[in-house]
């Protein structure tokens, strides 16, 4: 599997040139760490980063 | 119901891809797991939020590279500074006055003369030496000025 990139913008990732989260286009390779989140509303997680959206983000993005 | 956080023990370099089996198999045994988190520098660690050690034991079960659940409950308080996201390198441009945090140079202000994104580095020249000093360093020894 190719690897996947980040949004600059919300830092989710996708395989895809478009970001499935916020239609960003600015892309980059260079990403790592992973939080991937399941129950937005649940998640301690995803509150404190303000992560409204399931899915899988990078941590650090460049 | 609160959820809580645990630690797994996974094999190095597997984080990534055990991270994305856990996600698959929670969801299709539609357990409780909120969030599954993987730390550079926690390697051979996830930390998986649930509501419960046994949501998180089913939704590990038969995955390879789990090594095993880590006894005990970890806090927020123990790994999120470390979510929060450090100043990367596109942040910074030329020109920009910069706080060095980090090495020989720590405490000082220093002004960005280049930045090279390939690798990663920034060139700077100190501000408080006596003389021109120029140095090239990685940006985690960078702080941005805080009336940005
Ligand atoms: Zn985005």
């Amino acid at each position: 599997m190719p690897k996947e990139s980040a949004c600059r913008k919300c830092k989710a990732l996708t395989s895809g040139k478009v970001c499935p989260i916020c239609s960003s286009t600015d892309l980059t390779s260079r990403w790592s760490g992973l939080i991937i989140i399941l129950d937005p509303e649940r998640s301690k997680v995803a509150q404190m980063l303000n992560i409204k959206n399931k899915g899988r983000y990078a941590i650090e993005v460049s | 119901m609160d959820s809580q956080f645990f630690a797994i023990r996974v094999t190095g370099g597997q984080e990534e891809n055990v991270a994305n089996f856990i996600y698959k198999n929670a969801i299709l045994n539609e357990n409780e797991v909120y969030s599954l988190t993987y730390l550079t520098s926690q390697k051979g660690y996830l930390i998986v939020e649930a509501k419960s050690g046994q949501d998180i034991r089913e939704a590990i079960a038969g995955i390879r590279h789990v090594k095993e659940l880590v006894p005990g409950l970890l806090k927020i308080e123990d790994f999120d500074k470390l979510l929060i996201k450090k100043p990367t390198i596109t942040e910074y441009s030329v020109g920009e006055v910069v706080d060095i945090v980090m090495g020989p140079f720590k405490g000082m202000k220093a002004k960005i003369t280049k930045i090279d994104l390939s690798k990663m580095e920034v060139t700077v020249m100190l501000l408080d030496a006596p003389y021109p000093l120029s140095l090239t360093v990685d940006s985690s020894y960078l702080k941005p000025p805080k009336n940005r």
